[in-house]
């Protein structure tokens, strides 16, 4: 379940920090286990220009921010919101994860589909 | 001392190389439990305190004994004390909805303990906000022990009730009970006790603790779940209103109103589960067959070992009192032991429970990174948010073991975490 490239986004995330100048500031957190974290998106034309994110958790929460705010660049709201737990996972490189942990691999994508849901009502 | 191999073979579930140190969630439990719940379903099931033939007279039989067995167990002055719950949680709510509910009033004072589980809590802090009374936290040092220095300094005229652990679920901390029930009678009030981590390590008397409730549950002393206990001191649950409504709690009912049963069945409504309190029953036998003593000698072993194997471990803090109890304290628990006559507790500091936090690996990737080595630990806040919060982390991770843990389970559990710190190096 940790594979190279969950360890390599734990070790090394990608775009860690606050954006001063977001238009979606969103938090999120899996109270169970502790997993909390806040994302901050850039859009322009109607797609991600820059996701970046202040966190804590696990390792495969903190490896999925990272992939996320690299993967998700480019993306309408509507592609981003079609990505699945499957594709998730699939991003994160991982064949199987226990129930438990899944909430662990999606919470920061479900985190940006409640930006957008809220950025809409 | 103690052979943990031939008391492993009593349980069927850990046959499979299963490395299980989750034992303060829930014991697993022995075939000699398994066959006299199976036994009370095959040859004895009917309702208690109904039928007037053989079989409910059989099941009523079981059902009354085993109430003796448990009153036995944890020294109390009589079965009419032994009411039988679901669980701990239910144990402690059944208490805030009675006694908490008809003496606690605005402007009183609830003291709680910052090592408390949230069973033994949140129904204080619910009936406290109702109730527009106060709680106070006791705050335990930096290790975790409590002081009844600092309990002193918080005691006014306004307390009524104080709500402590035995032993903390996160810490093993044993607590100082006997001599906090001291200061909170003093003052007019009285103690719960949470003993669900005690009860399966050491030997409980409730007289010699002086507290008024004492609550515990079967599943972690290697009984069925879904069967607790609440023990509480006759007068007071004489002057206490039931809890639920219905079944065996009611003497007489008429349009006008009802009358309550005796104690105990006042505060039991609806059939009981009676296959699990004859599966307690048993866990008891089997915790007497072996006795505490030498269970006991051998969880501080274990706990030693434990300490000192992890220990050593590079970039590991562990919880709670830091010193490992060297061989002259073992020797001095020893002496202490070979005087017990089995029925005193609050003798060790410390129960069978290590906690402890990485500096590079979360404790949920440690539990993950574990459990592919088939090694079971806990890995969270413990249903103890008010101690992380006082330990400023957000999660910890937990290995607690029991009679047949082995030194070689935990040299498998180390193993496992240099193998998690290498991954994250």
């Amino acid at each position: 379940m940790y594979s190279k490239k969950v360890i390599e986004h734990a070790k090394y995330p990608l775009n860690q920090g606050k954006l001063d100048d977001a238009d979606l500031v969103q938090p999120g957190a899996n109270p169970l286990c502790g997993d909390a974290l806040t994302i901050y998106l850039k859009m322009k034309d109607n797609k991600v220009e820059k996701v970046m994110y202040e966190s804590e958790g696990c390792a495969i929460s903190q490896a999925a921010a990272s992939v996320i705010s690299d993967e998700l660049v480019g993306k309408s709201a509507d592609e981003i919101k079609k990505i699945s737990t499957e594709g998730m996972l699939k991003l994160l490189e991982i064949d199987k994860l226990s129930p438990s942990r899944i909430k662990c691999a999606v919470l920061a994508l479900e985190t940006v589909k409640v930006a957008f849901t809220k950025s809409i009502e | 001392m103690l052979d943990p191999i031939l008391i492993k073979k009593d349980f069927p579930i850990l046959k499979e190389g299963l490395v299980y140190l989750d034992n303060t969630a829930t014991s697993q439990k022995p075939n000699q439990v398994i066959e006299a719940v199976a036994n009370y379903y095959r040859e004895a099931n009917s309702n208690v305190h109904r039928g007037i033939y053989d079989l409910a007279e059989k099941a009523t039989g079981m059902y009354e004994d085993s109430r003796a067995k448990v009153a036995e167990f944890i020294g109390a002055p009589s079965a009419k004390e032994i009411i039988f719950t679901r669980n701990a949680t239910e144990g402690f709510n059944l208490i805030a909805y009675t006694w908490g509910e008809a003496n606690i009033g605005e402007g009183d004072e609830i003291i709680v303990t910052v090592l408390e589980h949230h069973s033994n809590l949140v129904p204080w802090q619910r009936l406290a906000t109702k109730k527009k009374a106060k709680l106070v936290f006791w705050e335990p040092n930096e290790e975790g022990i409590l002081s009844v220095d600092t309990l002193k300094s918080l005691i006014t005229t306004k307390i009524k009730l104080l709500a402590m652990t035995h032993m903390s679920n996160v810490l093993g901390v044993i607590t100082p009970v006997k001599e906090a029930a001291e200061l909170i009678h003093q003052a007019g009030a009285i103690v719960v006790v949470d003993g669900a981590q005690s009860a399966p390590h050491i030997p409980i008397n409730v007289q010699e603790m002086d507290c008024d409730f004492f609550v515990f549950s079967g599943h972690k002393m290697f009984a069925p779940m879904g069967i607790g206990v609440v023990w509480g001191r006759e007068d007071i649950l004489r002057g206490t209103e039931p809890f639920l409504s219905g079944g065996e709690m009611i003497q007489d009912v008429t349009k006008d109103g009802t009358t309550w049963n005796d104690l105990p069945w006042k505060f039991e409504a609806g059939t009981p589960n009676v296959g699990g309190v004859v599966g307690l029953a048993a866990a008891i036998d089997y915790i007497n067959k072996i006795g505490f003593k030498k269970m006991m000698e051998y969880e501080l072993m274990l706990l030693n070992y434990g300490i000192d194997k992890l220990k050593k471990i590079d970039n590991i803090k562990l919880f709670g009192p830091p010193v490992t109890l060297s061989l002259s304290s073992f020797d001095k628990l020893r002496t202490t032991l070979s005087q017990l006559n089995g029925s005193k507790g609050e003798i060790v500091e410390r129960g069978p429970i290590i906690s402890f936090a990485l500096a590079k690996v979360h404790p949920h990737d440690l539990a993950s990174i574990l459990n592919e080595d088939g090694v079971a630990i806990r890995a969270g806040h413990h249903c103890a948010q008010v101690l992380m919060n006082f330990f400023k982390v957000p999660a910890i991770a937990r290995a607690s073991f029991t009679i047949y843990n082995t030194k070689e389970d935990l040299d498998v559990l180390a193993e496992g975490i240099i193998k998690a710190q290498k991954l994250f190096a």
